[in-house]
Parts: structure tokens; sequence; C-alpha cells
């Protein structure tokens, strides 16, 4: 085997996931090519010093911040919370009430906003489900049109959720 | 002035919601949800030091380490419903970490949404080192971070795919079976690219005389 091709092999030959015929052939080359053995040296010194590496450490509150959301933002929110995540006056600590806020202030404004579309989506079944809970004008009750974007399944948290701060 | 547009809807909710009972259908849906972000949060807890080393080892600083972490646990949460439990969490969450990290930095016109200011005064606390002997005489401390700092100056230099393959390859011990699986790529390509990211470094590192203990 010529140097050119022997080199090639020799990151391959260190992590040992040569087969064996070519294993031998870098082996029996090696013996006698003083230069391969220095590349073969230096391969490993590069893979020694990165192995020794030492970790990184992320700044404190980082992950705190960044898992103590996991349990109580939906995921259908992500857009918006990539958007609050960047405003760093509202980072982490007010990101889950102001996540629990949007959930609930989209049934406020939306009998504004979105009246239109509950109105189509209001079924039989829904009505008298909601007369069961008292609820007469569903349009009107921020809880009532809540229950009825779960119920017609419309992804009303995809909606561009971020508007919610702009209406003030 | 975000924050405080909240209060008036939240109260005014409350208000609204007195005297109501949720229906099953959304209570279902909210412990679904719930559950599954917990369980994300779990499993993104046990991995945090892998993650978070790959990603500074990727991006070469803590700042940029946390954006690309950020961004793709926004991304890997919307995926998370197609996570298979039981599978490996890491190589999942390290799959969407690399090709983020690729793909950003070769958008590298980002668009940031806060200024440089905002963002320095936003991250309090110090990201630091760790290195695996932690009793050792200042010195040596001294001469471990410049030499760590030649060597990820280094990895900078390496074209994104190649660093991605030496970073998960050297510096965590995946193998080139886990690479392959994480890069969605042949095996024969990660054994290629470590082969010329590690040549690359070798060529990089060989002028620095604080490496000559290693690098000949
Ligand atoms: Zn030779």
């Amino acid at each position: 085997m010529r140097c050119g091709k022997v080199r090639h092999q020799l990151s391959g030959y260190m992590d040992g996931v040569l087969e064996l015929k070519r294993c031998l052939k870098v082996d029996e080359h090696l013996q006698r090519c003083s230069h391969c053995r220095l590349a073969l040296e230096d391969l490993r010194a590069v893979k020694r010093l990165l192995n020794r590496a030492p970790s990184p450490i992320a700044r404190a509150g980082f992950w705190d911040g960044l898992c103590s959301q996991m349990g109580r933002r939906p995921p259908a929110l992500s857009r918006s919370f990539r958007e609050l995540l960047r405003l760093p006056q509202v980072r982490i600590p007010a990101l889950a009430a102001g996540a629990i806020a949007i959930v609930f202030g989209i049934a406020v404004l939306g009998s504004s906003l979105l009246g239109g579309r509950e109105k189509q989506l209001l079924s039989a079944p829904m009505l008298s489900d909601l007369a069961r809970y008292g609820v007469s004008q569903p349009l009107n009750d921020p809880g009532a049109l809540n229950y009825i974007h779960a119920q017609s399944n419309m992804s009303s948290l995809d909606s561009p959720v971020v508007f919610v701060s702009d209406n003030q | 002035m975000l924050w405080n547009s909240f209060i008036p809807l939240f109260a005014s909710t409350i208000d609204g919601y007195r005297g109501r009972e949720a229906s099953i259908p959304e209570v279902q849906e909210t412990l679904l949800q719930q559950e599954q972000g917990l369980l994300f949060g779990d499993l993104l807890r046990r991995e945090q030091k892998k993650i978070y080393r790959v990603a500074y080892r990727m991006t070469g600083n803590h700042d940029d380490a946390e954006d690309l972490i950020q961004e793709t646990v926004l991304d890997a949460l919307k995926s998370f419903p197609y996570f298979q439990p039981g599978t490996h969490f890491d190589r999942w969450f390290l799959r969407i970490l690399t090709n983020n990290f690729i793909d950003q930095t070769r958008r590298r016109a980002k668009v940031r949404f806060i200024s440089i200011d905002q963002q320095t005064a936003s991250r309090q606390g110090a990201a630091g080192m760790e290195f695996p002997d932690s009793t050792r005489d200042p010195q040596q401390v001294v001469e471990d971070e410049i030499m760590d700092e030649g060597i990820q100056e280094a990895l900078n230099r390496l074209p994104e795919e190649f660093r991605a393959v030496v970073v998960l390859s050297d510096i965590e011990g995946c193998s080139y079976e886990d690479i392959s699986q994480i890069l969605r790529c042949p095996i024969g390509t990660v054994r290629s690219r470590l082969h010329r990211g590690r040549n690359q470094l070798i060529k990089l590192l060989r002028g620095h005389e604080y490496l000559g203990r290693d690098v000949k």
C-alpha cells in the first residue's frame, strides 16, 4: 500500500473501524513507514486533546428557566413562546403566567375579534352541552368560547397569539 | 409593559370562569399537554450537560450555545409527539440541534429580535468551564484555559459539517453508527468527514507552541 492510501485510512484505523484485511495492510505499512507512524501519532494526539477538553457549564439559571415552563405550557403555543423568549423583560418568571393569560385571554379577545368564527363552529350538541352549564349566550362567555375552540378542534393556539400584546 | 397587558385579561377571565366546570375534553387535553411537557423537561434535564457541551463546542461560545439550545427546544417540543418513548432522547435531540446549527451557520445574517445590549443585560450569572481535576494549581488552570481557547478557535475554523462530526466523535465519544443516525448520513460520510476534520485540526494546531506536548 502507498502512503497516500494509508493516510486516508489512518483515522478509521485509529478508531478500530477498518475491516480486518485493510487493518492488516495498514499495520504492515506502518511497520516500515515512519512518516505514516508520525501522522498516526498526530491523529491520536488530536483525539486525546479533544477528549480531555473541559466541559462548558451553562450560566446559573439557564436550565431552570428553560425547564420551568415545560409542564405548564402547551406545545401548541411554541410560536408565541419563541417570541416571548426573545423579550428580556418578560423572560422566565412571567412566562408561565403569560402563557396561561394568553390561553385564557384569547377567549376574551376572541369574543370581539373572532366572534364570527365561533358562531360558525357552534353546533347543536355544543349548545346543549353549554346549556347544561347554564350558559345561554355562549358568544359572550369567555369560558364558552374556549370550550367551542376545544370542541371544534380549531387550532386557535396556532393562530398568531402574539397579537394579544399589541392590542392594549 | 407586555406583561401589564395580561393582568386585566387574566382578572376578567377568572371572573368569567367562576362557577363553571371545565369540560372533560378540555381537561384531558390540558393534562396530556402538561404530561408531555413534564416528560420533555425531565428528559432534557437528564441530558443537559451533554447537550450544552455539544452546543458550546459547535457554536464556540456561551451566548450562541444558549440561542441554539433555545431554538432547538422549541423545535423539539413541536415534534415531541412523534418522539418514540424508550428510544434515545439524546440522539433525537442532538439531531435537531445539529441540523439547526448547520442551518444557522449557513444563513449567517441572523436577524436578532433584540439588541446585543438587552441580550447581555438579560443574561445574568456567569457561564464557565469545568475541568476534570478541580484541585489543581492556579498556574495549571490558566494554562489549560489558554489551551482550551486554542482548541476551540481551531474547531471554529472547521467547516460546520466537519466540526459537527469531530465534536460528536472526539468530544462526546459517539460511535460512527450514532453519528450517522444523528446526522442522517451514511457511515462512509462520517468516516471521511472525521478524517478530514481531524487532519485540518492537526494543521491548525501544529503552530501552537503550548500544544507541543500533545501535538507534534
Ligand atoms: Zn507511509
